[in-house]
C-alpha cells in the first residue's frame, strides 16, 4: 500500500512526541529519521531554559522544527519553539542595509554602511574619547558575537561602555551569586528536578516563561505525590496551579517574607549547624563579619506575627512554607525576574540563597538555589564572556588591576591597554547617549526603544540629531529601527554558526542550517568589518571565523574556575550541550559546583566536602539583609502598583512571537490584568476600556477581570509595541546590580 | 496544512477522558496513553489555528498543559517556494483579533 506524503509527516509527527516520553513505535521511528532532507541540530532562540531543537531542511529551507531527544528537553518543546519557521522566512526581515536620510531609512550598500558607521564612531573617538561611545548587545547574540564585541572595546578602542540588554533581566541574579558564592552561576543543574521533593518558586512563573522547565517540575510532582511545591507570587498564575501552598503578599513584601522563613527555620531547630558552622560566614549589611546569634537577633524582626503586617501573608502560611523548605529532602528554589527587577534584586537573591545555606539545602541532587534566565544566552553570551561596563571574560572584573593584568597577557596586549575605569552601565549609558554625552552607538540584536524602563525619555535621546546609533537587526518591524541611523541586516538564529549557554550553565552548539536571507550577514562579519575599518589592531582580533573565537574563549577561560578547554568545537557538534566547567575533553561536564568529586576545581582529596572556593575563605555568605520597599511605593495619589511581565505566547518585544499568526491571534494586544474586587469598585468589567497612569505616562488597556491579580495590584505584558507598557514604568535601579525595578511602580486606574 | 506532534499531559484521573475528548476533535489523531500521563496526539490545521487547537486543548478539564514535539509547514510552502503562513506584522495589525477569548 503507498503511503502519502501527508501520512508519513504525521507519522514523523506522533514518533516524534512518541520519543520524548521515551516510547518507541518502530515504524514511527524510521519515519521520524527520514523527514525531512537533513537535521541540523540547534538551540531554541527563546528563553533561558535553551531547548535543544533538530531544524529540518528542505529545498534550502527550514520547513521543521522538532525537540532534540538528546538535549535536556528530552525532544519537548513549547509552541513558541516550535514555531520558529514562519519566523525565519518573516516579510518583516530586514534584508539590506539602510541609512538615514531626511528622517527616512533609505537602502544602501554594505560598503556605504558601513563607512557611515565607522566615520561617526571615529569622529567620536577623536573629538570625544573613548567614553563618547557604546555597545548594547544581547543575552540573545551568540557568546562569539559579544566575546568578540567586548574585546574590540575594551581591547581594540580602549572603551569600557560594552553593555546589553541582560543588565535589564539578570544582573541582580549576578549580583547575588557573586556575593554569596564569590562566583557567578547557578551551582546545581536541572536534574536537581528529577530528585528535589520541594520547590520553592518565587518571582517567576515559570509556567508561561520557562514552560519546558515547568513541565518537568509538574511531572516530578505527579510522579510522586508527596513532592511539595511552594508558589511565592502576588499573581496566581497558571504555575500556582501546582502548588500546595500559594503565597500571594503585598508586592515588594518578598524580602520580609524570606528572613521569616529563616527565622522560622532557626525556631525549630531546621538549621543545618554542622553546615553552616563550617561553610558559611554570617555577614551584616555593612559587611561586618559576625557569628550565628547576632543572625537570630538579627531575624528577631521579621518573626511570622510582624512579617504577616507587612506583607498580607499569614504567621500560620509562613510557618509552613518555611517548614516545607527545611523538612524536604532535596529543596530547589527557582526564581527569576520577579526577585530580580526590582531595586534590591541582590538582596532578594542573597535571601534566597540564604535559606539553602542555613539548612545545607545545596550541593546534592535536587537542592540547590537556581535562578531561570531569560535570554538564550545571557549566561552564556554576556554573563560568562564578560559582556558588561565591569566585566572580563570568565568572572574578572575591570576595576581589579590583577584580573587586566592577567587579561592582557592572555589576549597579548600591551600592559595598561584595557581602561582601569569600568564603564557605564545600562540605564547611565542610555542617560548619556539621551544627553548626547555618547556620541556613537552600536546596538546589536535588542530593541532597546521598547525593552528600557521608562522608555519616553530614552526615544526623546534616540531622537536627538547630534548622537548616532547604528542598530543590527533581523526584523525590520522592531522599534529601535523607527530611531536608528544606520540598519544593519543581521543573519538570523539558523542562518548562522555559534553557541548558546543557558540556565544551567550548558553551552550548545547551534549549526548553520540555511545561507542568510536577502544581504543578511551573521553578527561575526558585521563586527569583524567594523574592527577592521576603526583600525583594530589585527592582533587584537585575529579571526578567520567563530570557531576561532570560540578557542580563544577556552584558552582564555582554562587557567579560571570556568574553564572550558574540554568544550571542543568536535564535542559540541556531536553533543547536546555540555555544563562548565569542563577542564578535559574527556570530562563530562559539571552538575554540582563547589562539592569535593563533583566540581572539578576542588581536589579530590580536598579536606573537606564543600569548598565554596569564590571566597578567600571558603565559606559562602549568609546576609544580613533587611527589609527594604519598593522605589515607587502606592500612595494616596496612585493607590496601586503595576506590575509587567512575559505571557506564555510571546516573547520579550514581539519581534519574533508576533510575526507567527497564531501567536498574534493568542494575544493580539496587551491588556491589563485586574482583581474582580477592584474592577467592581471602580465600574469596570471584563473588556472594559481602563486608563492607566502612572507618573511617567498614560495609557489605555482593555480590561481581562480575574483573580489572577491580588486586589490592589495590575499586571501588563510588554510585549505589544503600539502599548508600550515601558513608557509607564519605572527606571529607578538596584543600587548594586544597575537592574531597573520593572516589576513594582505605582499607579492609578480608571474606567476610560 | 501544518501538522504538529503533541503531548497532552493530564491530570492521571482525567487521562482517559481527556484522550476521548481530544480524539473527537476534527483536528486530532491519537496515538494512545503513554506513562501514565500523555495522551499522544497529531494535530493537523492550517498553521495559523493550530495555536488555536492547541489553547482549545489546554482549556479541557484535567489537562496541565500541551507540549510539542514537531511541527512542519512544509505543505504550507508555495510553487514559488514561499511560506502562505509568512504574513508580516503589519499585516497581523490589520487583522481582527480573535473573538473567542
Amino acid at each position: 500500500m503507498k503511503v502519502t506524503r501527508r501520512e508519513v509527516l504525521k507519522t514523523a509527527a506522533a514518533a516524534s512526541a512518541m520519543a520524548a516520553i521515551g516510547g518507541s513505535l518502530t515504524n514511527m521511528a524510521k519515519a521520524a529519521d527520514s523527514e525531512p532532507e537533513r537535521w541540523v541540530k540547534s538551540v531554541c532562540r527563546f528563553c533561558g531554559t535553551g531547548c535543544g531543537v533538530m531544524v529540518g531542511v528542505k529545498g534550502g529551507k527550514v520547513v521543521t522544527v522538532k525537540g532534540d531527544p538528546n538535549n535536556h528537553n528530552v525532544g519537548f518543546l513549547c509552541l513558541k519553539g516550535a514555531l520558529m519557521p514562519p519566523i525565519v522566512y518573516s516579510k518583516d526581515r530586514v534584508t539590506k542595509p539602510y541609512i538615514r536620510k531626511n528622517g527616512k531609512l533609505e537602502p544602501a550598500t554594505w560598503d556605504e554602511a558601513m563607512s557611515l558607521v565607522t566615520t561617526k564612531f571615529k569622529a567620536a573617538l577623536k573629538d570625544h574619547g573613548p567614553t563618547s561611545i557604546g555597545y548594547y548587545g544581547s543575552g540573545q547574540a551568540l557568546t562569539e558575537e559579544t566575546y568578540l564585541a567586548s574585546k574590540i572595546w575594551k581591547a581594540g578602542l580602549g572603551s569600557n561602555n560594552v553593555e546589553g540588554n541582560p543588565r535589564l533581566c539578570m544582573a541582580s541574579a549576578v549580583g547575588g551569586y557573586v556575593t554569596t558564592f564569590g562566583k557567578d552561576e547557578p551551582c546545581g543543574s536541572y536534574d536537581d528536578i528529577d530528585a528535589a521533593t520541594c520547590f520553592f518558586i518565587i518571582g517567576s512563573n515559570m509556567s508561561e516563561c520557562h514552560p519546558i522547565l515547568f513541565k518537568r517540575v509538574a511531572a516530578r510532582k505527579q510522579a510522586n505525590p508527596n513532592v511539595k511545591v511552594i508558589v511565592v507570587d502576588p499573581r496566581k498564575t497558571n504555575t500556582a496551579r501546582i502548588a500546595d501552598e500559594h503565597v500571594s503578599f503585598i508586592p515588594g513584601t518578598d524580602l520580609a517574607i524570606l528572613n521569616a522563613m529563616a527565622y522560622v527555620i532557626i525556631q525549630e531547630e531546621l538549621d543545618n549547624q554542622r553546615f553552616h558552622n563550617k561553610y558559611v560566614t554570617f555577614m551584616t549589611n555593612d559587611k561586618k563579619k559576625v557569628d550565628f546569634d547576632a543572625y537570630m537577633k538579627f531575624l528577631e524582626e521579621y518573626t511570622p506575627e510582624k512579617v504577616e503586617k507587612i506583607s498580607g501573608v499569614s504567621a500560620d502560611q509562613i510557618r509552613r512554607i518555611a517548614l516545607m523548605f527545611a523538612e524536604a529532602s532535596g529543596t530547589t528554589s527557582f526564581w527569576c525576574m520577579g526577585l530580580n527587577q526590582r531595586i534590591r534584586g541582590v538582596w532578594a537573591n542573597n535571601l534566597v540563597s540564604n535559606l539553602h545555606l542555613l539548612t545545607g539545602q545545596i550541593g546534592k541532587t535536587g537542592a540547590s538555589p537556581f535562578s531561570l534566565t531569560g535570554q538564550p544566552n545571557a549566561c552564556g553570551g554576556v554573563r560568562d564572556t564578560g559582556g558588561l561596563c565591569h566585566l572580563l571574560p570568565a568572572g574578572r572584573l575591570i576595576k581589579k588591576p590583577e584580573h587586566r593584568a592577567k587579561l592582557e597577557e592572555q589576549w597579548g596586549l600591551k600592559p595598561g591597554t584595557i581602561a582601569p575605569k569600568p564603564g557605564l552601565h545600562t540605564i547611565a549609558l542610555w542617560n548619556a547617549f539621551s544627553e548626547a554625552k555618547v556620541k556613537a552607538m552600536f546596538v546589536l540584536c535588542t530593541n532597546p526603544a521598547h525593552s528600557l524602563p521608562n522608555v519616553n525619555i530614552y526615544l526623546d535621546g534616540m531622537k536627538r540629531k547630534d548622537n548616532f546609533m547604528v542598530l543590527s537587526e533581523p526584523f525590520m518591524d522592531a522599534e529601535t529601527v523607527k530611531y536608528c541611523d544606520v540598519l544593519l541586516p543581521s543573519a538570523f538564529w539558523c542562518e548562522k554558526r555559534g553557541t548558546y549557554g543557558c540556565s544551567e550553565r550548558r553551552y550548545a552548539l547551534l549549526m548553520k542550517s540555511v545561507e542568510p536571507m536577502g544581504e543578511c550577514k551573521p553578527d561575526f562579519d558585521i563586527l569583524m568589518d567594523f574592527a577592521k575599518r576603526m583600525g583594530v589592531d589585527p592582533k587584537v582580533v585575529p579571526y578567520k571565523n567563530v570557531d576561532d573565537v570560540w578557542n580563544e574563549w577556552r584558552e582564555v577561560s582554562s587557567v579560571t574556575s570556568y574553564n572550558f578547554m574540554g568544550i571542543t568545537r568536535a564535542r559540541m557538534e556531536k553533543e547536546s550541550g555540555i555544563l562548565w566547567p569542563c577542564p578535559t575533553e574527556d570530562h563530562p561536564g559539571t552538575k554540582i559546583r563547589y562539592v569535593r568529586g563533583q566540581d572539578p576545581n576542588i581536589p579530590k582529596d580536598y579536606k573537606s566536602k564543600y569548598h565554596f572556593y569564590g571566597k578567600k575563605d571558603g565559606r559562602a555568605v549568609i546576609w544580613f539583609r533587611p527589609y527594604k520597599g519598593a522605589a515607587e511605593e502606592p500612595d494616596a495619589e496612585y493607590p496601586m502598583v503595576l506590575t509587567t511581565g512575559r505571557v506564555i505566547d510571546h516573547w520579550h518585544t514581539g519581534t519574533m512571537t508576533m510575526k507567527v499568526p497564531e501567536l498574534r491571534r493568542s494575544f493580539p494586544k496587551a491588556y491589563v490584568e485586574v482583581n474582580v474586587d477592584d474592577a467592581r469598585e471602580k465600574g469596570i468589567r471584563n473588556g472594559d476600556d481602563v486608563l492607566l497612569e502612572t507618573r511617567r505616562d498614560k495609557m489605555v488597556f482593555q480590561a481581562r477581570v480575574s483573580d489572577v491579580c491580588r486586589p490592589g495590584l495590575v499586571f501588563v505584558p510588554w510585549y505589544d509595541a503600539n502599548l508600550m507598557i515601558n513608557k509607564l514604568t519605572l527606571n529607578a535601579f538596584d543600587p548594586g546590580s544597575k537592574q531597573p525595578e520593572y516589576k513594582i511602580c505605582a499607579i492609578r486606574i480608571k474606567k476610560a | 496544512m501544518a501538522i504538529s506532534g503533541i503531548l497532552v499531559h493530564c491530570l492521571e484521573d482525567d487521562l482517559e477522558v481527556v484522550e476521548q475528548q481530544v480524539s473527537s476533535m476534527e483536528e486530532l489523531t491519537t496515538y494512545g496513553i503513554h506513562e501514565g500521563a500523555y495522551v499522544v496526539a497529531v494535530v493537523e490545521s492550517p498553521s495559523d489555528v493550530i495555536e488555536k487547537v492547541v489553547k482549545r486543548i489546554g482549556r479541557l478539564d484535567g489537562v496541565l498543559t500541551v507540549y510539542t514535539t514537531y511541527l512542519t509547514i512544509e505543505d504550507e510552502i508555495d510553487d514559488d517556494g514561499n511560506l502562505t503562513t509568512n504574513l508580516s506584522a503589519t499585516q497581523h495589525m490589520k487583522m481582527e483579533p480573535r473573538q473567542d477569548g
